[in-house]
């Protein structure tokens, strides 16, 4: 059983009234996420990156081909009790409390309610936001958001964590807690999918990594391997390996 | 299907739009206005002179007070003749602060003043003010940012939508009660008149509500947008409105040249549409209105005529509702975020 599973997968967005046009956001892609692995999705802008989240955790459904998670098909809800999910605008309902929000969000991942209130304390202490636990999100800073973000994302442990850039607001402090976070959860055999423009970050929690452009997957290698200079042997940085395709995608 | 993970994301949906109205101090809003109604209605007074029993199928008959043979004659003169002084009676609104003779009774003007309330403020100002207000709450929920979050847990689609819709309900059916319960409270305890009847404009209300709400629900699914809501609703009542009356006007006056094509679309339109007419016909009935109301001579000619079927009418405009309601849920299952 794969974490998650793409074959053969076409993305077209119609457009248009007649919506008979569109735009082909990912084409024919093959790609399979390993349990216990953490996999990152690079590529650039409009690349086709959010949208295979999307597929994946059925907000979307594909034109063609088919999309599994956690060894069933996307469109099979049940599994999403598994996943954590982390968006890379996060817009809480401003007017609930950290605590608060997080008992909404555990209740509607189908939590047991005996367990929701000591993960919530327990999580509020991991993103360091026990302190204003009472306070309304409307307060909240975007770091903060982010933390919030991300407790959300772990409140049920899941066996399937996807990430969509999520550094994005968060300081030094908040960088090094999501990595701690990433490598506690890959040491307990779960799966984290991490979708990021910082391939420094990348380059120090990902396994593996395929690379998007155009909605075709470029790359799909290990990490330890793809840094490395085959002619050479000598070790590269993650920026400097992909530079020429994420170029090649602008022309 | 996942029936309890449904019901729970319904009871959750619906806890956090209350929670919503909360914060964002509609609740605190609508509670003002309530309130204010209700202060009114304690103040009111109605003093009520002895008037003569009346027979089976009589009307109320008299002499005006200022009537120069009444004054001549004087009350107890006239009445031992059966004829009632009418203008006796005095209403005063605002603790005493204005006061108007009325040919009406207690029990009469008690439910004048009931109608109004249950008509005029909460059936058209109300019901205006609630579907302005609520219809930025689901186009908030449906935000991507928002919604993605919601969509990537284990609960099906339709219950978050469903779930949401409700606590709109709910939040109206709150108010709804405190209004109607409260002004019924106030006016008993300062008339002495409790009359129960006008305790029905609370499901006349919400259902009248939750019909237009359901049109709402649906443009806020389909356009994600407020003032599409807003506006769209609104035209959509006016239409709805329109529509009501002018079948019944054209069954009261069957007016001349109008092909069998017409009425046909007309008789099809009236039943498809809600019919806010109609529902405010079932309140004027439940509270007797016709004895001391005219009521509106177009309803009344469709009434005599047959052609004003009150249960049926209800139940097609439910029917529209829950039409609407199952539209923006297939909408909403099937959009991509």
């Amino acid at each position: 059983m794969t974490a998650a599973a793409f074959d053969n997968v076409c993305k077209i967005y119609p457009t248009g009234w007649s919506r008979k046009k569109g735009v082909r956001a990912v084409q024919r892609v093959n790609l399979s996420i390993p349990l216990g692995q953490v996999f990152g999705l690079l590529g650039p802008n409009r690349a086709g990156k959010t949208t295979l989240v999307k597929l994946l955790l059925a907000l979307g459904r594909p034109t063609e081909g088919t999309v599994s998670r956690l060894g069933k098909p996307a469109s099979d809800i049940s599994t999403l009790a598994r996943v954590g999910y982390m968006h890379e605008n996060q817009h809480f309902p401003r007017y609930l409390t950290a605590t608060e929000l997080l008992r909404f969000y555990a209740a509607l991942t189908l939590m047991k309610p005996d367990t929701i209130g000591p993960r919530v304390d327990e999580l509020l202490k991991l993103v360091g936001l026990t302190d204003r636990q009472s306070e309304p999100i409307s307060r909240f800073s975007k770091g903060m958001v982010q933390r919030l973000g991300l407790a959300q994302a772990l409140l049920n442990d899941p066996d399937l964590l996807v990430l969509d850039e999520p550094t994005e607001g968060l300081d030094l402090v908040g960088r090094a807690l999501l990595r701690d976070v990433i490598a506690a959860h890959k040491a307990k055999g779960k799966t984290v999918l991490l979708v990021s423009h910082v391939l420094s970050e990348v380059e120090q929690t990902c396994d593996r990594v395929a690379v998007i452009v155009n909605g075709n997957v470029m790359k799909d290698a290990n990490v330890a391997d793809l840094i490395r200079d085959p002619k050479s042997g000598e070790k590269r940085s993650l920026e400097q390996v992909l530079r020429p395709i994420y170029e090649g995608a602008k022309t | 299907m996942n029936l309890p993970g449904a019901l729970l994301a319904i009871g959750w949906m619906i806890r956090d739009t209350i929670r919503q109205s909360l914060a964002t101090r509609l609740f605190l809003a609508m509670l003002v206005l309530s309130t204010i109604c209700i202060l009114f209605c304690f103040s009111v007074r109605v003093s009520d002179q002895p008037t003569l029993p009346l027979g089976p199928g009589e009307s109320k008959m008299g002499l005006p007070k200022n009537d120069p043979q009444a004054k001549k004659l004087g009350t107890e003169t006239v009445q031992a003749e059966g004829v009632d002084i009418l203008g006796g009676n005095e209403l005063t609104l605002g603790f005493g602060a204005f006061k108007i003779t009325t040919s009406r009774g207690k029990e009469d003007s008690v439910r004048f003043l009931q109608v109004w309330l249950a008509g005029l403020v909460a059936g058209t100002a109300g019901i205006f003010l609630a579907i302005i207000w609520t219809a930025g709450f689901l186009p908030s929920f449906l935000d991507p940012n928002h919604a993605t979050i919601l969509l990537a847990k284990p609960v099906p689609r339709w219950s978050l939508l469903m779930g949401k819709m409700l606590g709109v309900l709910a939040f109206v059916a709150i108010h709804t009660t405190i209004f109607v319960f409260g002004t019924w409270m106030a006016l008993g305890l300062s008339t002495g008149e409790f009359d129960a009847r006008y305790l029905l404009a609370i499901p006349v209300l919400l259902l009248h509500f939750a019909v237009f709400y359901s049109f709402s629900a649906m443009l806020a699914v389909w356009t994600k947008s407020t003032v599409v809501c807003v506006f769209g609703t609104l035209l959509f009542w006016v239409l709805a409105w329109g529509m009501n009356f002018g079948r019944h006007a054209v069954v009261a006056h069957d007016p001349v040249g109008m092909t069998d094509g017409s009425r046909f679309f007309l008789e099809a339109g009236y039943w498809v549409l809600p019919k806010p007419a109609d529902m405010n016909v079932i309140f004027d009935d439940a509270l007797e209105t016709q004895g001391f109301a005219a009521g509106v001579p177009e309803i009344e000619s469709a009434r005599q005529k047959g052609k004003l079927n009150l249960p049926l009418s209800t139940l097609a405009s439910l029917l529209f509702a829950v039409a609407m309601f199952g539209v923006a849920a297939w909408e909403f299952r099937n959009a991509e975020y």
